[in-house]
């Protein structure tokens, strides 16, 4: 989950199964989660 | 006449990957002279500015708005260019093109996969606790690549993994090979019977690829992340590492590869390493001996002493047919030397380090401090030269880690995003002082499709601009590579070596030999504090 570069190199090493999450950062209101976010980049 | 046309498209997420593949074909469209599609991060922010693209639009972006920014010739171009962005992003977002939806959590992906056993998980360092955790207690084992991951959580996590006999490689892992199989980054090798414990990525990549120029191969190499060996977590994937390694029957000599460890940390690992039954090489960067090791452990002082020994010790087991190498490392050529440093002028006398890998910028000040006395550095040997990493220096040696984080905040790391390090090359440039640009060129899974590629150009304005001010800028780099690499070593080889880059065997190699040229062969009395 994450960077999908990373998926694609293990397909071209024939990794017998590769499962992709769709994964996205969680939609919310959470105060707490928003304040982490916006140490991210003020 | 150029236009500009900026937009910000609030909380739209990609990872930075994507988001310069996105940059890079923008970039190539007809007529279109800048583009640039970033997270909003402050980073990204302010070399958006740099380029030119300011005001309140992308003051007020924050870290999960994304900014594409596009300058061209004429206003179709941009618009076509905008037209373009819409679609790589509609086909990286949407499952839809895929005959079956992907699943949307670990927990989904989990459900359904039932034998899967380990988990690569990249996102963003405040999410990544809560997933490693969902990981181990589902009873993978964890690849961690995020970094940003606070120590406690660290020492949580991997109790947890110890707990329930499972590996987590991580957080800030760059590199694992395991059952041949890389992990993020990493290079393509052959297998053998070196095994690897490292907390360090490039460490490990340039260990295993000097083996596998030597004919002798990997069985395993477990990355254990940046901090495992600090007392704070206290090396606990590190010995866990040193104990499956014992017990792996295709495993007959361990190297240990970290910055020099916790006190506490560095006498518990020297005791499990002491014993192993195997013979262990211990690598931590600067540290010759240590009175906790007992005679299984040798010690090596950089990374590719730590690969000759391990080659050393397999010879003497004898058991191996090395495998067919045909990869020939060139030797360090003295008159190259000689020639570089004859060139430079009389002001030029430090040498700029300018790595994608923090290790091996590490490793750069243990083999030059001897040779140039004070290297400043953002990971510094000695605490009183710690400098921020953009800072600017008109004087002084400088070593300057640029995968650390405050490079690469919503951006790709150095090994695959050239872009900071072409400008950083640039700003070396105009500066009288300066003799030698020092690089490390990664090859191998994850990394920069064309290293040579990008650098070639930027070394050739670089080389020329000195030149016009009646100086002359050498360049001493590094590649490390196998011969398996999708880069093509050989390709990778040739192109710097026409640009005039003097490349060396190894790390270690090229970090000496910039600091002769600089130098100019002079026999120097400095005095080091200890």
């Amino acid at each position: 989950m994450g960077v999908s570069t990373f998926a694609d190199d293990l397909e071209k090493q024939g990794v017998k199964k590769v499962v992709r999450v769709d994964w996205k950062p969680p939609a919310t209101d959470d105060e707490e989660i928003l304040e982490l976010l916006d140490k991210l980049g003020p | 006449m150029s236009v500009r046309r900026l937009e910000v498209r609030k909380e739209n997420y990609r990872d930075s990957i994507t988001m310069l593949r996105i940059s890079n074909e923008l970039g190539k469209l007809e007529g279109v002279t800048q583009a640039a599609a970033v997270m909003g991060t402050q980073l990204n922010r302010k070399i958006l500015k740099d380029l030119g693209f300011s005001g309140p639009d992308v003051e007020s972006a924050k870290a999960d708005d994304m900014i594409i920014a596009i300058e061209a010739n004429e206003q179709k171009f941009v618009d076509r260019a905008f037209g373009r962005a819409n679609e790589l992003l509609s086909t990286t977002s949407s499952a839809g093109v895929l005959a079956k939806p992907l699943p949307k959590s670990l927990e989904a992906a989990i459900a359904q996969t039932p034998d899967a056993n380990m988990v690569v998980i990249s996102v963003p360092g405040q999410f990544a606790k809560r997933e490693a955790q969902k990981a181990l207690t589902s009873g993978l084992n964890v690849f961690l690549f995020s970094s940003n991951v606070s120590v406690e959580d660290e020492l949580e996590l991997k109790q947890l993994a110890l707990s329930r006999n499972l590996l987590i490689m991580g957080p800030d892992c760059g590199t694992s090979i395991i059952n041949n199989t890389v992990l993020g980054f990493g290079n393509v090798l052959h297998s053998g019977p070196v095994g690897i414990v490292s907390a360090s990525g490039t460490g490990l990549q340039q260990v295993s690829t000097l083996l596998d120029s030597a004919g002798i191969g990997v069985s395993h190499g477990i990355g254990t992340g940046g901090n495992d060996v600090s007392d704070k977590v206290g090396g606990l994937m590190m010995m866990k590492g040193i104990e499956l390694l014992d017990h792996d029957p295709s495993t007959k000599v361990i190297v240990l590869i970290s910055k020099p460890p916790g006190e506490r940390t560095a006498r518990k690992v020297l005791e499990v390493a002491s014993g192993c039954s195997k013979p262990v090489i211990v690598n931590f960067l600067g540290l010759k001996e240590h009175s906790e090791a007992g005679t299984s452990c040798t010690f090596a002082l950089t990374l590719d002493e730590a690969a000759a020994i391990a080659a050393k010790k397999i010879e003497e087991i004898g058991t191996y047919a090395k495998i067919d190498s045909n990869g020939k490392r060139p030797l360090i050529d003295e008159n190259i030397i000689v020639s570089e440093s004859l060139r430079l002028s009389p002001s030029q006398r430090y040498v700029r380090g300018l790595y994608s890998g923090g290790t091996l910028c590490y490793e750069a000040q243990v083999v030059m401090r001897p040779m140039l006395g004070e290297i400043r550095s953002n990971v510094p040997l000695v605490k009183a030269m710690r400098i921020a990493g953009d800072q600017d220096f008109p004087e002084g040696h400088l070593c300057i880690d640029m995968g650390a984080e405050e490079f690469v905040v919503g951006r790709a790391h150095p090994m695959i995003d050239y872009t900071l390090r072409k400008l950083r090359i640039m700003g070396e440039a105009k500066k009288r002082t300066v003799a030698v640009i020092l690089l490390d060129v990664l090859l191998g899974y994850g990394s920069n499709p064309d290293p040579a590629s990008e650098l070639v150009p930027v070394i050739a304005e670089a080389k020329n601009l000195a030149e016009q001010d009646g100086r002359y800028l050498s360049f001493v780099a590094s590649i490390i590579g196998t011969n398996g690499d999708p880069q093509g070593l050989e390709r990778q080889t040739r192109m710097l070596r026409d640009a005039r880059v003097v490349l060396e065997p190894s790390n270690a190699a090229a970090a000496r030999s910039a600091a002769r040229i600089a130098l100019r062969g002079m026999a120097q009395e400095v005095s080091v504090r200890a």
